[in-house]
């Protein structure tokens, strides 16, 4: 298994990948990401604007329109099912009848508002993605305010994930091929047995791991070959700028 | 709605659980560090990508659906709630950036919910039941098992209420809906975590955690005592909010047949309607918590004074 896919267009060049370095973008999607998820109720005018930068990001990072589409329907589900419930659980004054069901109209526009912030910060996040290679966004971590752990455990984390995830595949096939009538007990079982061995089998690597990493001059700290690079700071904060002028005007468009 | 996504979270709730998240992981690290020494780097990353790779083992539970391991309170189990904090909080960073599961406005309401609830409420959960149920592999399972099933429903509580108090919906209904839900995901949880548990006791009782590493109170009695009698407290605070307010059968009939005035003399009492101070939602949260407690120390009182008779019949 590999998480390659997800690096199809990391080397592809762009406007957006020649003006900026993993790191910039990085700040760049939390920036579109806040202004989007943290925009007001009711801020239609500035949501439209955000969705036009949007847009333009994704031209420029030359991501192909079907790519982004699939990657988007992907995550559609983590926001659009929960949202989907709104409609009918907020009170409010009747839009339509679904059976038994009363839809609200302020229930209506909470969804819809909801949905269209989410869109747009996931959009934001899979353009980035997309054109930047996993371990360089990892890498670009090193740049927020995080504990020394999480973002060793990240590096190490990408790094090993393929290979219990390829032990587990070997685990799991060998299973199914053992227990074809099992009941489901037995299933449950033998599953949750798996599940142990997979954290078994991780316990004792990290320990080789950390054997084999002492031997090499390991001192608590992972070095980095990164390139650390200011070329398109303007850039980035023009763009950051931008998204906290577009919250802003979306903040006062309430507040009037 | 394991994870709450992107546009859900107003600004201040948003901020408040950036705050308690980044709190609670720099503590985790001094901890982590201080426990575990220099090893932890590795085996907590492999600890990562092994909880990645858990998720990936689907559950058959019915209908044709299946259910997964969120694993807060496994991972505690295995390696101590600190680290369990922070591989749990690295896992979530990842979803969030490159899986989209997970919002990374509502990044910090998520570790609050899942990495906080799952492994650190989790790990106290299970480490309160082994003293009470004692040593032995399927005490440990059923321990870990009842612990991760009520760390998960208050992982759906917490969520349910950060989006009440966001205004997606009113806090009575998102909590109730949040606590339904979880209910379900509680019980797939449990029954992976025990099982999981108890094949790892089988096979490596040393790789779990050991509970006689850990600082134990001077006096583990009192401390489980008043840990479980704040957790019900908290708990039934908790759930109050979700409580109908609608008159019960009684007070319906009283009203019906116009005797309601009769029980007016009760309006004086300390927590009449059950309020308590507070306005709203707090004050009902704070009297059922203080009448949980009340209720507990007369039952306690009740059996010890029922001993002591007995005692004295016998003598």
């Amino acid at each position: 298994m590999s998480f390659a896919h997800l690096d199809r267009y990391a080397d592809r060049p762009s406007w957006l990948t020649r003006r900026t370095t993993p790191d910039q973008r990085l700040w760049i999607a939390l920036g579109a990401a806040f202004a989007a998820g943290l925009m007001p109720p009711g801020a239609w005018r500035a949501l439209i604007v955000l969705a036009a930068v949007v847009g333009l990001g994704a031209w420029a990072a030359s991501v192909p329109a079907r790519t982004f589409g699939q990657r988007i329907a992907q995550a559609l589900p983590f926001f659009l099912l929960p949202a989907l419930a709104l409609p009918f659980t907020v009170p409010g004054p009747p839009a339509f009848q679904l059976g038994a069901l009363t839809a609200s109209t302020t229930g209506l526009l909470r969804a819809t508002e909801i949905v269209a912030r989410a869109t747009l910060a996931v959009s934001a996040v899979t353009i980035v993605v997309s054109v930047t290679r996993a371990a360089d966004l990892l890498g670009a971590l090193d740049g927020l305010p995080l504990p020394r752990l999480v973002r060793t455990s990240l590096a190490l984390g990408y790094r090993y994930v393929y290979v219990l995830t390829d032990e587990l595949e070997r685990t799991t096939r060998a299973l199914k091929s053992r227990m074809g009538r099992a009941s489901k007990l037995r299933l449950w079982r033998a599953r949750a047995a798996t599940l142990a061995h997979l954290f078994l089998r991780a316990h004792d690597r990290g320990v080789r791991i950390h054997a084999a990493m002492l031997s090499r001059g390991y001192q608590d700290c992972l070095p980095s070959l990164r390139n650390h690079s200011d070329v398109g700071l303007t850039w980035t904060l023009l763009i950051l700028g931008l998204f906290a002028v577009v919250w802003l005007v979306g903040v006062l468009e309430v507040t009037r | 709605m394991a994870h709450i996504p992107d546009g859900f979270l107003s600004a201040s709730v948003s901020a408040t659980t950036y705050a308690a998240a980044a709190a609670l992981s720099a503590y985790a690290a001094r901890r982590t560090r201080t426990r575990l020494d220099e090893r932890a780097a590795p085996t907590l990353g492999l600890a990562t990508a092994a909880v990645f790779a858990a998720q990936v083992v689907n559950f058959p539970v019915a209908a044709g659906t299946s259910g997964h391991l969120l694993g807060g309170t496994l991972v505690a189990v295995i390696f101590g709630p600190w680290a369990a904090f922070l591989v749990m909080t690295a896992v979530l960073i990842v979803q969030a950036l490159i899986f989209a599961d997970g919002g990374l406005t509502a990044l910090g309401a998520n570790v609050v919910n899942i990495a906080a609830i799952g492994a650190l409420l989790g790990y106290g959960m299970y480490r309160a039941l082994m003293a009470l149920l004692g040593e032995g592999m399927r005490r440990r399972a059923l321990a870990a098992s009842l612990s991760a099933y009520a760390a998960t429903v208050l992982t759906g509580v917490a969520a349910g209420l950060e989006l009440g108090l966001s205004g997606v919906a009113p806090v009575r209904l998102s909590v109730g809906a949040m606590a339904s839900v979880y209910a379900i995901t509680g019980a797939v949880e449990g029954a992976i975590t025990g099982l999981a548990v108890w094949a790892l006791a089988r096979k490596r009782p040393d790789l779990l955690y050991n509970v006689a590493d850990a600082p134990i109170p001077a006096s583990p009695r009192r401390a489980i005592l008043l840990g479980g009698l704040g957790s019900l407290a908290a708990l039934t605070g908790a759930l109050s909010v979700v409580a109908s307010t609608a008159p019960d059968r009684l007070d319906r009939l009283a009203v019906n047949l116009g005797f309601a005035d009769a029980a007016a003399a009760w309006k004086n009492a300390p927590f009449a309607e059950y309020r308590a101070w507070l306005p709203g939602a707090g004050g009902t949260a704070l009297a059922v918590a203080i009448g949980a407690v009340l209720v507990f120390v007369g039952a306690v009182a009740v059996a010890r004074a029922l001993m002591i008779m007995r005692r004295t019949r016998q003598s």
